[in-house]
């Protein structure tokens, strides 16, 4: 019996991003990550869980996908955590899709990533083009300063290889997918907030990996489950495919009123089988006749939409037509002069009163109200008035088409009804008949009741063979399941030897959380559906069972607990495992912010790193977790220079910096 | 620009109005008006297609702001001149202009409504036509309430139709001379309001002469 598989991981030093055109003011950028907590700070949509994703992408090559879980994608042979890999690397484009928007077409070729870790005494270097594929640009490994591989020479799925191998081999797993797995699974608490202690599967998983000790052993149980899983579920269709087929021999048995007894066989009514395809033949003849009718009813619509805009049209032609014959009438009434004095009804030239009148008699008469000559005649000019003219001719053959292209469509119209009405009609009449001929025309139609046999002969040896590969399945299932009960048993040998040291770890970070004891055990499911174990919470004497039995914020953290107690023991001193948290205090109820500063930062004094985002705010987290861990283990990196604030986060930059400036007091002061 | 239809109409009716009155004020302009759109609605002709609306308003009614704009634009044209009491009269180059829109087809049918409409004052003096109109249904309702209201709306006409319906009965729908149902239609209005005085919530008409 093992105890902690002591592994090394990844403790990442320093993140540099190239053409992230999300960041508008800052595209190209390196931040430095000091041991402790690195906290990236911001407002909202700044782009701090872009961050915390490209640096996942960079350690995986893939971004967690916030729907992630481990399923079946495809028909390969393999465990789950393969899978996982295989799917999100190559073939569901999550990653690809997730960095288009926040990477600018033309930055796309040059965006990468470059991350700097340690592990023990090697620093590695790679870089990662966003939009690449698999492969690195560069991967580099020093020991103790010295170059141990510079990839140089290497293409870049050959360098992405090669990371794989030594990354593998230095955190001591038994494969690079576990690596991913542990990566997006268990380290990373991101918006997706998944939860660990609710999902057997990857429960049981993360406990192969971090209890098990022997990853062969977790790769085959991975696989064994995967494998019995789609035995029950191959078993399972072979049981719907033979339901099909019995219905199939009662709907013939039914049909031809068998139960079991021999029919007396007799000739097919020739006349009965003729009026059969008689009416059926209506019913086509109708339907062509109903979609021929319906095609000209796009047609008529057509027509009458076109007559109905060509009349829209000239009518307001018409209208523009006209106005402009209105304007240019004659104007004598608005020279000056004379507007002046018909408005004030006083000559504008002598300053008598009372003219006003007589000068529109005049104008009306058509003489010039000053020196009396006959003005030309006020109509608009002949070259307004044809056109006018023109246009109500227009109008009036475009109104006769609309009316006839109406009269069309109604008519049409009536016409598809009709026929639509004789079809139902025909259609009623043919299933009557089918329905009161049903044994002859089926009997007709396979060519005689002896082929009517032979066809139910022939399905019940299909229904037969069905139910055996079903059964075949399920015995397969069975088998598999008892190799996977077989390692599930080992695990629960290990769980308990593991229980001394691994539960106190979970007790005690519960406990800086919650306040209260939890007690924690393991439940052996070995249901045919689930197969593993289930870690049972019991808080003041009562199991909480099922995920609604906690509030939100006692989920979240309790999971947090959770991966940071798995981190801790499967960790050899020195190289323990960081873990990635994204914006922790979103979830959170007022009166544990305090408390989850301290549980984080009681994980950050057993050596661990917590590389998380968080806004700026009033949280207490921040404040809490400032204080434990002081300068010297803690760094805050405010992103507010990153990119463009929006215009309420530049109105409200004041309550930002007292935020801030309260947190670096608590640094300040911290540490102690 | 100028809406077509409602200066043609102030035009015409102006023209059929004056031999028979003498004098045309323009609230007559607007009634008349309103009165020939209820005889194209009675001959089936859509509200929607008369080319303007009506409404009760402080203004008076029935009332459109179309029409009293196209008044206004006839009298700023000099196609028609105001006297002294502000009653119109079709001018001489008026007279021209209307001969010129009724050679076109665009104004053929709605002057065949509005000289229905004018007829009906053969028959019956204005003020008693504009009586008769204060209890159309949906110019009833509004005075009563006291409200400024669209009129011709689709609740409107339904209570129209039903109306109309009786009418066509009586005259039938074809008639020649759309006088006569418009008359038997003013008739039955104020026959039916006898029980009670008119509605009078709202000025006849603001301007009135």
């Amino acid at each position: 019996m093992k105890g902690s598989p002591e592994l090394s991981f990844p403790k990442v030093r320093s993140v540099e991003l190239e053409g992230f055109t999300l960041y508008s003011k800052m595209p190209d950028l390196k931040i430095e990550i000091s041991p402790g907590v690195f906290c990236l700070a911001g407002a909202n949509g700044l782009g701090k869980s872009t961050f915390l994703a490209a640096l996942n992408f960079g350690l995986t090559g893939i971004v967690p996908d916030p729907e992630r879980e481990l399923k079946s994608h495809t028909r390969h042979e393999g465990g789950y955590i393969d899978e996982y890999f295989r799917y999100h690397k190559t073939a569901s484009g999550y990653t690809e899709s997730f960095f288009t928007g926040r990477i600018a077409d033309t930055d796309r070729d040059e965006a990468s990533v470059t991350l700097e870790f340690d592990i023990g005494e090697r620093r590695y270097r790679l870089t990662r083009g966003i939009f690449d594929g698999p492969g690195l640009r560069v991967f580099e490994v020093r020991h103790n300063g010295e170059v141990e591989f510079d990839g140089e020479g290497h293409s870049m799925s050959d360098r992405e290889v090669e990371y794989h191998g030594r990354l593998t081999e230095a955190i001591g797993l038994g494969s690079f997918e576990q690596f991913v797995f542990l990566q997006h699974f268990v380290f990373t608490f991101d918006e997706g907030r998944h939860l660990l202690l609710w999902n057997q599967r990857s429960l049981n998983h993360a406990l192969h990996l971090c209890i098990g000790s022997d990853f062969d052993r977790a790769n085959q149980a991975d696989a064994l489950q995967r494998q019995m899983e789609r035995a029950g579920s191959l078993a399972r269709n072979k049981q719907y495919q033979a339901s099909g087929v019995s219905n199939r021999i009662s709907t013939i048995r039914d049909a031809i009123g068998e139960d079991g007894e021999e029919d007396a066989e007799g000739p097919i009514p020739e006349e009965m089988v003729r009026a059969h395809r008689v009416i059926g033949e209506n019913v086509q003849a109708q339907q062509d006749k109903v979609a021929k009718k319906l095609g000209e009813l796009r047609d008529a619509e057509l027509k009458w939409a076109t007559a109905s805009s060509r009349l829209s049209s000239l009518q307001a032609e018409f209208s523009r037509e006209f106005s402009r014959h209105v304007h240019k009438r004659s104007r004598v009434e608005l020279h000056p002069l004379v507007a002046a004095t018909l408005s004030e009804d006083e000559c504008a030239v002598c300053g008598t009163v009372g003219v006003a009148s007589g000068i529109k008699v005049r104008i009306n008469e058509g003489h010039c109200p000053l020196c009396g000559t006959g003005l030309p005649n006020p109509t608009p000019d002949e070259d307004s008035l044809a056109r006018l003219k023109e246009i109500d001719g227009q109008v009036a053959g475009s109104r006769e088409a609309l009316e006839a292209a109406t009269a069309e469509k109604e008519r049409v119209s009536a016409e598809v009804i009709a026929a639509e009405d004789r079809l139902n009609a025909l259609r009623d009449e043919l299933r009557e008949f089918e329905e009161a001929n049903r044994r002859v025309l089926l009997e007709a139609d396979s060519g005689g009741s002896a082929k009517v046999r032979e066809t139910i002969n022939r399905l019940e040896e299909e229904l037969a063979d069905l139910l055996k590969q079903k059964e075949a399945k399920y015995q397969e299932r069975d088998k598999l399941m008892r190799q996977l009960v077989k390692l599930q048993r080992e695990l629960e040998q290990q769980y308990e030897f593991a229980e001394d040291e691994f539960v106190p770890l979970f007790q005690r970070l519960a406990y800086a959380f919650l306040g209260i004891e939890i007690l924690v055990r393991a439940e052996s499911n070995e249901g045919i559906t689930s197969i593993g174990l289930s870690l049972i919470l019991e808080m003041r004497g009562s199991v909480r069972r099922e995920e609604y039995q906690l509030s939100e914020s006692q989920r979240f953290f309790l999971d947090i607990a959770l991966r940071m107690a798995m981190a801790q023991y499967m960790s050899k001193q020195g190289n323990e495992a960081p873990l990635y948290v994204d914006t922790p205090e979103g979830s959170l109820d007022i009166a544990y912010e305090a408390r989850a500063g301290s549980m984080f930062a009681e994980f950050v004094e057993l050596g661990h790193d917590i590389i998380m985002t968080a806004n700026i705010n009033s949280s207490q987290i921040l404040r809490r977790l400032a204080r434990v861990c002081g300068r010297s283990r803690m760094t805050i990196q405010k992103m507010t220079s990153w990119t463009e604030l929006s215009d309420v986060q530049v109105q409200e930059e004041r309550l930002f910096r007292k935020a801030y400036d309260e947190i670096e007091e608590a640094l300040k002061e911290g540490g102690d | 620009m100028s809406n077509h239809d409602a200066y043609f109409d102030a035009l015409s009716i102006c023209d059929r109005l004056q031999p028979i009155l003498g004098q045309v004020a323009t609230s007559e302009v607007h009634l008349i008006a309103y009165l020939s759109c209820l005889l194209a609605l009675y001959r089936g002709r859509a509200v929607g297609n008369w080319g303007y609306k009506f409404a009760v308003t402080k203004e008076g009614y029935p009332y459109s702001p179309d029409v009293q704009a196209a008044v206004d634009t006839l009298l700023h044209q000099g196609v028609l001149v105001a006297d002294a009491d502000s009653f119109l009269m079709v001018t001489r180059s008026g007279t021209e202009e209307l001969a010129l829109l009724r050679s076109l087809g665009a104004f053929r049918e709605r002057d065949e409504y509005i000289n229905g409409a004018c007829g009906s004052t053969l028959a019956l003096p204005t003020g008693t036509i504009r009586d008769a109109v204060a209890h159309a249904p949906d110019v009833r309702g509004a005075l009563r309430m006291g409200q400024t209201r669209l009129l011709l709306t689709q609740s409107g006409q339904n209570l129209l139709y039903d109306q109309f319906a009786a009418l066509s009965q009586a005259v039938g729908i074809d008639v020649a001379d759309l006088m006569v149902p418009a008359v038997v239609w003013l008739i039955y209005l104020l026959e039916a309001s006898a029980d009670g005085p008119a509605p009078t919530h709202a000025p006849a008409h603001a301007g009135e002469a």
